[in-house]
Order: C-alpha cells, then sequence, then structure tokens
C-alpha cells in the first residue's frame, strides 16, 4: 500500500503532463493523470477516471480524426516507446484562443507489458517544446529571410548536412537527405565542382577559413549565385569535416553588374559630351565667327552654308545616340525610378 | 629658320578653317593637312629623315590611328625637332593633364580655334625664334 502511494505521488509529481491509460476490450481507460495534463484540459481527475479516453478526448482544435483514433495503434504493435512528433495545442484552453496560447508538444507513448509481453497500461506525456519550435522557425525564418543557410560535410562519414536556409536557396523540400553524390547536381559544371573541392582542400591542409563564389543550378532549374564561406573542423588536429555559411548572392550581384551598366553609361555619356557633342558644337562655332568675318568682308563662300548645315545635323545624331545608348538600350534613367 | 607646319585632324572643315587661320597669322601658307595619326607618322618620318623642324597641330579623337596614339610612338621614338599643339573638342581636364606628360605637347587649345589663340603659340617661347 505504501509503495502504491509512493508511485503514485512519483507519477503526480512529474512536471510533464502525463496521463496512465488502461487497454481494455473497449478502448483506452484513464487510471490517472497528474496535475500538468489535467490543466490542459482544465479538467478535474474525478471527470475523466475511469472514462474511455476517446469518449473525452480530442478538446484540441488542431487534432485531425484520422490521426487521433489511430494515435495509439503504433505502440500497441511495437510493444516500445513511440515518439508521435511534435504537435499543436492549445493552452489554456478558453474559449476565445489566440495565437499566443498555442503550444507545442512532443507526445510520447510508453508501453507497460504484462508477464506475456501484452501491452497492458500505456502512459502518454507531453513534452513542452514550445520554445524550441518557435526558436527554429525564428532561426529558419531568418535564413529565409536572408537568403543564406548553414552546411556541414562531415569527411569521415561522407555526408552533408544542409539548413532549411540552404535548402531553400537549392528549392528543395525540407525532407530532402543530401549527400555528397546527390549535391553535385546543383553545380552548374565540373569545373565547378573541382574549383569547389580545391578550395575546401587548401583550407583543410592550411588549417584556414576558405571563400569561395560558385554559380548553382536549383533544383527547378534556377541558376543563382552562391558565396560559400567555411572553415575545416578538427579535432585532435585530424580533420573531420569542413562547416560553413551559405548565402544567395544572386540579386547582390546582379545589382552590382546593373551599377557597373550605369558606370559604363556614365562613362559613355562623359566621352560622348565632351568629344562627339563637342566636335559638331565647336565647328559651327568656328564656322560662326568666319561667316561673319567673311559677311563683313563681302564674300561669304556658299558651301560654308553647307558646313554649317552638316555640322548641326551631326549635332543632332549625337544627341540622338547618346539617348539610345543610355536610355533605350540601357534603360538607365528608367531603371533608376524602378 | 624653317618650320613645316601639319594640321593632323579627320575634319575637313577644320582644315579649311585652319589653313585660312594659319594663313592669316603668318605661321604658315602652306600647311600639310592629314586625316588621321598613322598617315601623320608616315608623315613625320619623312621630316625627320631631312631634319626639318615641325610644329603639329594635333587632333586627338580621330579613327585608326588617335592622338594618344600619335603620342605615344613619338615618346617611344624620343622625337625632336618637334612642337605639339593638341587641338580638341575636349573639355575633359583629364585629357589636358595627359597631355602635359608628353615633352613635345608645348600647348592645349580647345576648339573652336580663334586668330588669337593661333598668335598666342606664334609668340610663344618655344616658337618665337622661328618667326622673327
Amino acid at each position: 500500500m505504501v509503495r502504491a502511494f509512493e508511485y503514485i505521488q512519483f507519477f503526480k509529481s512529474m512536471r510533464c503532463p502525463s496521463v496512465i491509460l488502461k487497454v481494455t476490450e473497449h478502448g483506452f481507460d484513464i487510471v490517472n493523470a497528474n496535475d500538468g495534463y489535467l490543466a490542459l484540459g482544465a479538467l478535474d481527475l474525478k471527470d475523466i477516471q475511469g472514462k474511455n479516453f476517446f469518449s473525452l478526448y480530442p478538446i484540441n482544435p488542431y487534432i485531425s480524426d484520422d490521426d487521433w483514433f489511430t494515435c495509439f495503434e503504433s505502440v500497441l504493435t511495437q510493444k516500445t516507446e513511440v515518439n508521435l512528433g511534435v504537435h499543436k495545442l492549445v493552452y489554456p484552453l478558453n474559449t476565445e484562443t489566440t495565437f499566443l496560447d498555442v503550444r507545442y508538444y512532443e507526445i510520447h507513448h510508453i508501453p507497460i507489458l504484462d508477464d506475456r509481453e501484452e501491452v497492458i497500461y500505456i502512459i502518454r506525456t507531453l513534452s513542452n517544446v514550445t520554445q524550441r519550435v518557435i526558436l527554429e522557425e525564428l532561426y529558419n525564418d531568418s535564413q529565409k529571410s536572408v537568403q543564406y543557410g548553414n552546411w556541414w560535410v562531415n569527411t569521415q562519414h561522407q555526408t552533408i548536412e544542409l539548413s532549411s536556409g540552404v535548402k531553400d536557396i537549392l528549392e528543395v523540400p525540407d525532407s530532402f537527405k543530401p549527400d555528397l553524390q546527390s549535391t553535385k547536381r546543383f553545380y552548374c559544371s565540373e569545373e565547378e565542382v573541382k574549383s569547389f573541392y580545391k578550395a575546401v582542400n587548401r583550407a583543410v591542409i592550411e588549417k584556414k577559413m576558405f571563400k569561395k563564389l560558385l554559380r548553382i543550378v536549383t533544383a527547378k532549374g534556377n541558376k543563382r549565385w552562391l558565396l560559400l564561406i567555411g572553415q575545416p573542423d578538427f579535432v585532435e588536429g585530424i580533420c573531420i569535416g569542413v562547416r560553413g555559411v551559405a548565402k544567395d548572392v544572386s540579386e547582390k550581384l546582379a545589382y552590382m553588374d546593373k551599377v557597373e551598366n550605369q558606370h559604363n553609361s556614365l562613362k559613355y555619356i562623359a566621352f560622348a559630351q565632351s568629344h562627339l557633342v563637342r566636335a559638331p558644337l565647336a565647328r559651327i562655332l568656328a564656322l560662326v565667327v568666319h561667316l561673319k568675318q567673311r559677311f563683313n568682308e563681302g564674300s561669304i563662300e556658299p558651301q560654308l552654308f553647307d558646313a554649317l548645315n552638316h555640322s548641326a545635323q551631326e549635332l543632332d545624331a549625337v544627341i540622338h545616340e547618346i539617348i539610345n545608348k543610355t536610355v533605350g538600350e540601357k534603360r538607365l534613367i528608367v531603371d533608376d525610378k524602378e | 629658320m624653317k618650320l613645316n607646319t601639319a594640321i593632323v585632324d579627320d575634319d575637313k572643315i577644320f582644315h579649311f578653317l585652319m589653313t585660312i587661320m594659319l594663313k592669316e597669322t603668318q605661321i604658315s601658307s602652306t600647311p600639310v593637312c592629314l586625316q588621321e595619326g598613322e598617315q601623320f607618322l608616315q608623315w613625320w618620318h619623312t621630316q625627320k629623315s631631312v631634319s626639318q623642324n615641325s610644329l603639329i597641330f594635333l587632333d586627338l579623337n580621330m579613327p585608326l590611328v588617335d592622338g594618344w596614339q600619335v603620342l605615344d610612338k613619338l615618346k617611344a621614338e624620343n622625337a625632336k625637332n618637334l612642337f605639339v599643339v593638341i587641338i580638341t573638342s575636349s573639355i575633359d581636364p583629364k585629357d589636358r593633364k595627359r597631355a602635359e606628360s608628353y615633352p613635345m605637347v608645348i600647348d592645349f587649345m580647345v576648339k573652336p580655334i580663334q586668330l588669337h589663340d593661333l598668335i598666342r603659340i606664334k609668340q610663344s617661347t618655344s616658337l618665337t625664334p622661328y618667326f622673327h
């Protein structure tokens, strides 16, 4: 009796919300629940004790019927602890919930077996992992928003790990399991692969950080520029892997390209204004001076008017060419507005 | 002392006006008109072989061999007895600065060229001995 009392006290004192279910012919009857578990549903023990689990639950709005009514099948067949993964719940369970009440729980089903190795009890525990999930989501969101991610190559086991940020850049699903061979398809060419591994090998030999700009093709066929910064990992002088960050710099490079184009346009404008525009203009000015002088002397050469007309037309053509090259082709002014 | 004068420019109207002004200022009554740099270099080599002194009005922006290439070749050949006046429509100060690095360049003039510009050239220290 004393032992039974102590076990109940141990169970009650567990901070992790837990419920003990007895496996019966009719289903799963609630034997006991600790305070943490009762608080989740805002219930008293007397309201649930001895009742069928599925007659009371679910009261969580995020659970689908398909998942719910088969949730004990795996523990009954496997007869070992089963991790059902992270589930979204509402706590406290109020009539009006907000996103602030959303919690994440990792659910475990632990079987208690009898002498015949049959499952007679199931302990259902719900570990609150809200903080961890939120931090992971924030981390993944931040990687997504700034288009960067982490990668780690284990040279001992020849495996590769990619963060969700890198997977987003590569346009592969989160479930994508990379390996050294499968990641080669993202390189633009065999030369890029060789160049990358050359940089890695040098970093390992020199025990230094490396930086490499790679042109890649994503799973959806989009070409991107990736800046990889990595450093070798050493344990007692032996390199066990290389880890680092990858940043999608395609937009930055495109912007730099645009700026360079604009710079070239401005250089062209400066040259054109200094040489091309001023050449016919200087000629017009010289002709006007000469014509004025000849007019005063009463001896104007008629062909000088043709020269004047020719120069004015040349000036007009040069101005048109400048406009076409800077606004028409390179869209300098329009780009600035965009 | 005799001074042969050449106008090196791809603009024929400039040749016409410059020839008139060179005559009026009595700098040259028969200036040689050349269209681009290579033509000038060939002419210059003939002048050099007979040790003639030359005054060159050289444009910078020309097709084929431009004014800068001409100056580079003259500098490489360590040209002597040669006075170069740059005549250009460029108002870029970088061009003026660059021209100063060539020892044979005695002046840098921006088009349009006027009579008083040529008189100033004629009266410059380098050319005074040729016009007395």
